[in-house]
């Protein structure tokens, strides 16, 4: 088979995977006895072990394999989770990484040695689940079977269990393992199903129908099934259709009263519930026909939900294209319009308008497919603190905020080098062992927090500490050493500028030079990303309360929620993130200090900022209006009040550049296309005031 | 020999979208116009350069839109049905460039175009040449002069 126009599926599918796995190791490891999470680990392993088997890569077929039968033990609860298995797993997708990117370059899958892992692997197997040695082999899924889980019967099946025993009938759960080697799994399955129709009622099936003709189910699945015929009649039919490996029959009633003697011993309410809710399922347990088919949904619908939301990978240049073609769509609209208004043609405006909020939407759903939340870059790096972290024998905190907020593609595919730095900086230099910390009556584990929000018209993005801070003294007197200063310009530095030194080229404030950071590339190198990228960086700090470092990116794509004005016959737009209020107020609310207008609003004095002369909007004739509207916007703590002739309202816009002949104007920061096809542009509300 | 001779041919003729102003006719290297629309909604941009008459929406993307006429110290003349918007390109730079009327594509030969030596004042930084086809007379613009990326 020829694997290559796979290969980029394989590698981004592997990646996502790994991804999962990574998240879901950490997940399990704050949570040990979640057992859902495992279930996605294991899926997640799976799944890879599959690709990697298809795409001729057996030694990640391998590891993953190994990998699998650690994670089966834990999930039967047959391994307890440990530091130490935690520990080896993460190793395991480590190494997995390492050969997914190998195999990515073009290079070989065996990039690094696996042998110590799978040792590893294979004695926690064998060592610590001597007990369940039958389980621990893979290749005997039938064997386990008994010993799975009963099926959990709820209170409408019970009733149906005992409708039927009641009227003579047996009741059986069966449990039928298909040949490993099977392929038509679902072929099978429908046989089975089939021959039990002849026999009985299938009550419900584990999984449920829909899943087994999907294929949905490893090489065994439940039945419980309602029937005269011996069990052992059922059996021999079963054995009979090719490819089923194994049959187990038990009893349902026996099965239904051990597990009644299991929930009666912690609490009794369980049991006590099933009469209650007998008089709602009755006339359907007569037949319990009816009753199968409303379980089965139901189970099926239950099992979905967790599932991730669904995507398709598409290349960024043919959205670049869907979104040019938009444009030339939108134009071609507005002629047909024209033309509709010049001869008059109702019926085609009409229409008309019902495809202006087709094309409406479409547009600003090309432009937000654009946009991927930071969290696709914050997803990489609870892992490296926890890494990092346990090098450096610190106890860190990670907290992440605004996963949510959505940058432009080039900018999330730009930003991670440069937080990942910072953070590593935060923990390596930042956050002091937890034995100084306790000293200094801190919590012995340091808080480092990753938060993203949009300010202004920028995502700000910052990574805090609550760790020592930065010594400016610490930091004049290196500069003054290394001669990247004089004296005499340390000390005319304040403070605050004086850290700033930290993002000059060749600057490392650490004692010792770690592997982790202070190799004196660092911060300058964050610095010229960032910038690169239009953004700006900075940093506050306070010795021994902590840091944090300030990226400010610019959206050059991003969409914002803002308000539309109308100064004349000008539109402008302020960005909702700034603005406080808006008020209507009269003309004699106004009030002059010091020959500026100001207003009074709730005690608080604000200056008043008439946009019109501000942006020079030519004056049309009309009447002064007596109804002022006055947008009140703030920087920090400061508020102002700006004037407009009219409010037009809340709309999420598209922010656009206005390109290098117009960079570096004041008080306008982009612009946007507005829904009609024209251009309104944005304030910077912080070069108003 | 075929090839060189093409190649001379092909070095000796260049191809302009000419395009007038007031009664002058003017003239950009086909290569750097990337289209040709009519007048449409023009946003004024506050604090931009005076010749800058604002900005359009281009297919979703804010272009500048340069009146020429004003760039070049032409009196104003009021839009009419002729009035176009040429797009220009240079280098990554786009604008818009508000003219009377697009007459045609010319082609024009090399030898046609003498260098700017008629005018003398301070729009000659803007023309690169004239060219001569019959007796007409076409302005060759500098893009980057007029853009602004020259000098200033």
């Amino acid at each position: 088979m020829d694997t290559n126009q796979y290969m980029e599926m394989f590698l981004e599918e592997s990646r996502e995977h790994l991804q999962s796995l990574n998240d879901g190791l950490l997940g399990l490891e704050n949570d040990p006895e979640d057992l859902s999470i495992l279930n996605d680990i294991f899926r997640n392993a799976h799944t890879i072990k599959g690709m990697s088997a298809t795409m001729g890569y057996t030694k990640i077929a391998e590891l993953t394999h190994d990998t699998e039968n650690v994670l089966d033990l834990l999930r039967k609860e047959q391994l307890k989770v440990s530091e130490d298995i935690v520990d080896t797993l993460f190793k395991c997708v480590d190494s997995l990484e390492q050969m997914v990117e190998s195999i990515g370059e073009g290079g070989p899958e065996d990039v690094v040695d696996v042998t110590e892992i799978a040792a590893k692997l294979s004695a926690l197997v064998k060592g610590e689940a001597a007990p369940a040695a039958a389980a621990a082999a893979p290749a005997a899924p039938a064997a386990e079977a008994p010993a799975a889980p009963s099926i959990e019967y709820d209170d409408t099946d019970k009733d149906v269990i005992n409708q039927a025993l009641g009227s003579g009938m047996r009741v059986l759960h069966i449990n039928v393992a298909l040949t490993e080697s099977c392929v038509l799994k679902s072929a099978r399955s429908y046989m089975v199903m089939n021959a039990l129709d002849q026999l009985g009622d299938v009550m419900k099936s584990i999984p449920p129908a829909e899943d087994l003709e999907q294929e949905k189910f490893e090489h065994s699945f439940d039945v419980v099934f309602v029937t005269d015929a011996e069990p052992s009649t059922v059996e021999e039919t079963l054995m009979a259709i090719s490819e089923v490996d194994k049959v187990v029959i038990t009893d349902v009633a026996e099965e239904l009263k051990a597990q009644e003697a299991a929930a009666k011993a912690p609490a009794a309410p369980a049991p006590a519930a099933a009469p209650a809710a007998a008089p709602a399922p009755a006339p359907a347990a007569a037949k319990p026909a009816p009753a199968k088919k409303a379980a089965a949904p139901a189970k099926g619908a239950e099992k979905k939900a967790p599932k991730g939301s669904q995507s398709v990978r598409v290349d960024i240049e043919k959205l670049d294209n869907l979104l040019n073609l938009v444009g030339e769509l939108v134009i071609n609209k507005v002629r047909l319009e024209q033309i509709g208004i010049t001869h008059r043609l109702a019926e085609l405006t009409e229409t008309l308008e019902q495809m202006d909020r087709v094309t409406t939407d479409l547009q600003t759903v090309v432009m937000k497919v654009r946009m991927v939340p930071v969290g696709q870059v914050f997803n990489r790096f609870p892992r490296m603190v926890r890494d990092l972290a346990k090098e450096l024998n610190k106890e860190i905190n990670l907290t992440i905020e605004g996963e949510e907020t959505e940058l432009d593609r080039t900018v999330i595919d730009e930003i991670g080098d440069p937080l990942m730095h910072l953070l590593r900086n935060s923990l390596d230099h930042g956050v002091e062992h937890p034995d100084d910390r306790e000293a200094k009556g801190k919590p012995r584990s340091g808080e480092v927090a990753l938060i993203a929000r949009h300010e202004g018209n920028n995502v700000v993005i910052m990574v805090t500490d609550d760790g020592k801070g930065i010594n400016a003294d610490a930091i004049r007197r290196k500069a003054v050493e290394k001669g990247m200063i004089s004296q005499e310009e340390a000390d005319s530095l304040n403070d605050a500028d004086a850290v700033r030194l930290i993002f000059l080229p060749g600057f490392s404030t650490a004692e010792t030079i770690t592997d982790v950071s202070g190799r004196g590339v660092g911060m300058d190198v964050v610095r010229s990303k960032i910038e690169t990228l239009g953004g700006h960086v900075d940093v506050e700090t306070k010795v021994d309360e902590g840091s944090v470092f300030k990226i400010k990116l610019p959206l050059t794509l991003a969409i914002i929620q803002a308000l539309l004005v109308k100064v004349q016959e000008e539109m402008y737009a302020i960005p909702l993130g700034s603005i406080d209020s808006t008020i209507n107020i009269k003309q004699e609310d106004i009030k002059t200090v010091q020959n500026k207008e100001v207003i009074v609003l709730r005690g608080q004095i604000i200056p008043i900022i008439r946009l019109g002369n501000i942006l020079n909007v030519p004056t049309q004739e009309g009447e002064e209006n007596d109804d002022i509207f006055v947008v009140v916007v703030h920087l920090g703590e400061r508020k102002a009040g700006i004037v407009v002739d009219n409010l037009i309202g809340q709309q999420e816009i598209v922010i656009k550049t206005l390109g290098k002949l117009l960079a570096g104007l004041k008080v306008i920061s982009g612009a946007t296309v507005l829904g009609d096809g024209r251009v309104a542009l944005i304030l910077d509300v912080s070069a108003l005031m | 020999m075929a090839t060189p001779e093409n190649n001379v041919q092909v070095d000796n003729e260049v191809q302009v979208v000419a395009f007038k102003l007031r009664d002058e006719e003017y003239g950009f290297n086909i290569l750097n116009v990337k289209e040709i629309k009519g007048l449409t909604d023009i946003t004024r941009v506050p604090f931009a350069s005076d010749f800058i008459k604002g900005v359009i929406n281009l297919r979703g993307s804010v272009l500048p839109v340069i009146d020429l006429k004003k760039r070049l110290g032409l009196q104003n003349t009021p839009y009419t049905d002729d009035t176009r918007i040429v797009i220009v390109r240079s280098d990554d730079i786009e604008v818009g460039m508000i003219v009377d009327a697009v007459t045609e594509v010319i082609t024009l030969d090399t030898a046609h175009i003498d260098a700017a030596k008629v005018v003398d004042n301070e729009t000659n930084r803007f023309i690169t040449g004239i060219g001569k086809e019959d007796d007409r007379l076409i302005i060759m613009l500098n893009l980057d002069a007029i853009i602004g990326l020259q000098e200033e």
